[in-house]
């Protein structure tokens, strides 16, 4: 509650973001110190670019929950992307194809949410269910290959770092820019505080949501590009975990998951805590079945610790 | 020729007095059957700070929503520098120039001070992004004219309720509008906080703004205010100007009306006859500032009479859920209360037919039959199956003249008398000892009223007492014994209700002392 006392609405509205960057310096370090290997330079890229997927789709996660909403149909439509860019036609037609696809889900998702008034929740996930029927229906068992350009792309490196980082990083700084410098980020952080203050304020409440979801869809998109190039293939069910992991990171990285308060430095520091945990649990060999468990703890944490500071309270 | 004659006659008078900014004439806004306004007339002029009084309902709140663009007029020209005008929402008429201080602010709270200023109309740099060091300057301005040292990059939701109303003005002075509304702005402010509100008002008028302002409180009208415009049910009272006119005309003016003969006679009963039901001993609780202290006797009907919110609805809550007490006592039928929650209070014997029956009385989709029988529940194990008590329920029914298909039709299909009705039922059905009702009639019909009065009168006569809150005082008056005034949370005193009149009571409500 104290960062409310601060005046300068800005930095207390991204909220800190500080347990999170703390919470990923302390398994960091316990990393550093239990294992010999943790802190190799090899170790923190395939780290980094492991991510890459998960932190485009927390991207969007962001935005939609910033604006009080929720997007749960995030995974399948990573599948999907996969799933669709391992068909065998021309690699343009198969990213057009991917692109339209999700932003048609988007689309689906804010028309439900916004016009029909229908629970973020219950919309994303139906949609969510119903784009993973679709995702099985393409490809009903992992494989095929991927465009040779994407493979390219993912083995590229740049001044011996994956592209796949650098295509994060440039995401990551448009978005914070989209949401710390534009109209429309201000006005996602106002309708996510009241959607009907916001529109009564002027705001186009209904556009600024249903925009949210189409740009959740399409880093989703994004995401399924990129994990696809990675893994050179499609694989209908490889996103399942990405709409638990995004929302997950979005909580720990200080956003309140009723909106209007938080950021995307938050969401990045969530991802980097996730990464940290998985990596460390790895290596300490701890079974991913395990993990899920302290995964799960981890978000009800998370979204406890700030239940209670939203402003004015 | 006549006609012309008058024409020519009405032009010159215009043309010599100013012109009003605005003008309502003859307003009418109906909510489905419900008549809210019923061809009301204002004419506010620039500079000047003109009071819209009236009791509670008597559409105050409605004229200033109407003239603010939420509620479009049924009938009835509105004309805003002398042109007639039909805003489409409320930000039509803010894009106009009406600003509307509502009693519920529509700041947002994680936004700071000057991008609520600015939103929906953002300054943009060259490239497109939101120019935020020109919407802190221009921010930082207009508080200043306004005399407000307020940081402009400060939340919103750590404002307190004054600054924030104070941000809410400065968002009308930005957008140069002509005329401001305030709605009660004085409810939640401090008396320091008040002053300076009053302060920037005058500010507000000496730059020529025309300003209506909707408020109860008597000698805030006559600081503030060149002009009073009094309704009552609806209706144009009269137009004075506050210099010579006394309150006890204005309160006249608001109040006066004969009761309707809806009523039951009062029943006599000896005073040996009865005993004390409910006693409140110097209670103070939350939103309770105390001391309140009354009671009810058996075969008594007692009303709470008040402005609103003034704790009516603290004290039946209190009651009937409880409430742990800052000071005081409660005692019910005797002793000390010892429930802490609704079904505490049901258990030992007390019925509460809420004031929002919808919301918190009635399970809108279930049959009539359930939601009476919902009354036997409390106190059950909850292993225990659901009672029907089909022929209880079928007993009340038909004693209360409940008009319905059959019992299981789903209570929402009823008409709101015979939902109260059936909520009445409810606790019929169960033995009580004591029933509160809070606004017995509201949204209910004229027949199903005088049916309601002659069944709480029933009741008090089996020697069951029944405490009653209304927002209209008449039917306090017509429906009860005695009459428990309060004033901020605090009880002024008692009085029969026999002796009341609207007027006595507005007095004692007001003035916080009995005649």
């Amino acid at each position: 509650m104290s960062i409310l006392t601060s005046a300068h609405a800005r930095q207390a509205r991204r909220r800190s973001a500080l347990p999170a960057v703390a919470l990923a310096v302390l398994i960091a370090a316990g990393l550093a110190f239990t294992t010999p290997g943790a802190f190799s330079a090899q170790n923190i890229v395939n780290l980094l670019n492991q991510q890459s997927s998960v932190m485009a789709v927390t991207l969007g996660q962001t935005l939609v929950i910033l604006a009080g909403g929720f997007d749960l149909s995030v995974g399948s439509v990573v599948s999907l992307t996969t799933a669709i860019l391992s068909l065998e036609i021309h690699p343009l037609g198969a990213f057009a194809l991917a692109l339209v696809a999700a932003f048609l889900v988007g689309l689906a998702n804010a028309v439900g949410i916004v016009r029909f008034r229908i629970h973020p929740i219950l919309m994303t996930i139906s949609t969510m269910t119903i784009v993973q029927g679709a995702a099985l229906l393409l490809r009903p068992i992992p494989g095929g290959t991927v465009p040779a350009g994407l493979v390219a792309y993912a083995n590229g490196t740049l001044f011996g770092l994956p592209l796949p980082i650098y295509a994060m990083v440039v995401l990551v700084l448009l978005t914070s820019l989209l949401l710390g410098g534009t109209r429309f980020g201000l006005h996602v952080y106002a309708v996510g505080g009241s959607p009907e203050n916001a529109a009564l304020g002027g705001v186009r409440a209904a556009r600024v949501v249903g925009a949210c979801y189409v740009l959740s869809a399409l880093f989703a998109c994004l995401g399924g590009i990129n994990l696809a190039a990675r893994i050179a293939s499609g694989d209908p069910l490889v996103g399942a975990s990405f709409a638990i992991d995004s929302v997950a990171a979005t909580a720990l990285g200080g956003t309140l998951l009723s909106g209007g308060m938080g950021s995307i430095g938050g969401s990045v520091a969530g991802v980097a805590v996730l990464a940290l945990l998985a990596n460390g649990l790895n290596f300490w060999n701890v079974s991913t079945h395990f993990q899920m468990l302290i995964k799960g703890a981890l978000l009800i944490a998370a979204v406890s610790a700030h239940r209670r500071a939203a402003p004015g309270l | 020729m006549m006609m012309s004659e008058r024409r020519s006659a009405t032009r010159l008078s215009q043309s010599r007095t100013m012109a009003p900014l605005l003008e309502a004439v003859d307003i009418h806004k109906s909510f489905g059957s419900v008549a809210a306004l019923v061809g009301v007339s204002l004419a506010l002029k620039a500079g000047s700070v003109h009071a819209v009084l009236g009791e509670n309902g008597a559409g105050k709140s409605t004229l200033m929503k109407t003239i603010a663009g939420v509620h479009a007029p049924t009938s009835g020209t509105l004309r805003f520098k002398g042109e007639a005008v039909a805003w489409r929402d409320a930000e039509a008429a803010n894009e106009a120039g009406v600003s509307t201080i509502f009693q519920e602010f529509i700041l947002l709270p994680n936004l700071s001070v000057a991008e609520n200023l600015f939103l929906g109309r953002e300054p943009r740099t060259r490239l497109g992004l939101v120019d935020r060091r020109a919407m802190i300057a221009e921010s930082r301005l207009a508080l200043e004219r306004l005399g407000l040292a307020l940081d402009p990059e400060r939340l919103a939701g750590t404002l307190g309720v004054a600054e924030q109303q104070m941000v809410e003005i400065a968002k009308g002075v930005m957008r140069d509008a002509d005329i401001f509304v305030f709605d009660e702005p004085t409810a939640a402010l401090g008396d320091r906080e008040a002053e300076r509100l009053f302060a920037l008002i005058r500010e507000l008028q000496a730059n020529g703004k025309g300003i209506l302002y909707v408020s109860h409180r008597l000698p805030e009208i006559f600081a503030l205010c060149d002009t009073v415009t009094v309704l009552k049910d609806g209706r144009y009272v009269d137009t004075f100007a506050t210099e010579g006119a006394t309150s006890d005309a204005l309160v006249a003016a608001m109040v006066g009306r004969k009761l309707e003969q809806l009523y039951p006679p009062r029943s006599a009963h000896a005073a040996d006859r009865q005993s004390d039901v409910v006693a409140f001993e110097g209670v103070k609780a939350p939103g309770l500032a105390g001391p309140v202290d009354f009671t009810v006797r058996s075969h008594e009907i007692v009303g709470l009479a008040g402005l609103e919110g003034h704790g009516q609805i603290e004290i039946t809550r209190a009651l009937f859920e409880g409430w742990r007490l800052d000071a005081g006592t409660i005692r019910f039928a005797g002793a000390p209360i010892r429930h802490d929650d609704a079904a505490g209070g049901i258990a030992a014997g007390i019925g509460l037919v809420p004031e929002d029956r919808k919301r918190e009385g009635l399970y809108l989709s279930l049959g009539v039959d359930r939601n009476i029988a919902a009354g036997l529940l409390p106190g059950l194990s909850g292993a225990r199956l659901a009672p029907q008590a089909r022929a209880g329920v079928a007993e009340q029914i038909r004693r209360l003249r409940i008009r319905l298909r059959d019992p299981s039709q789903p209570i929402g299909d009823l008409s709101g008398g015979n939902q109260q009705k059936a909520l009445l039922a409810r606790w019929l059905l169960r033995d009580i000892r004591l029933l509160i009702c809070e606004e017995p009639t509201r949204g209910v019909d004229i027949g199903a009223k005088a049916e309601i009065y002659a069944l709480l009168r029933e009741l008090a006569d089996r020697g069951i007492p029944v405490l009653v809150t209304s927002r209209e005082l008449p039917e306090l008056i017509g429906l009860c014994d005695r009459l428990v005034i309060l004033r901020d949370g605090a009880t002024v005193g008692s009085m029969p209700a026999a002796e009341a009149t609207e007027d006595k009571v507005m007095r004692a409500a007001i003035y916080g002392e009995l005649g």
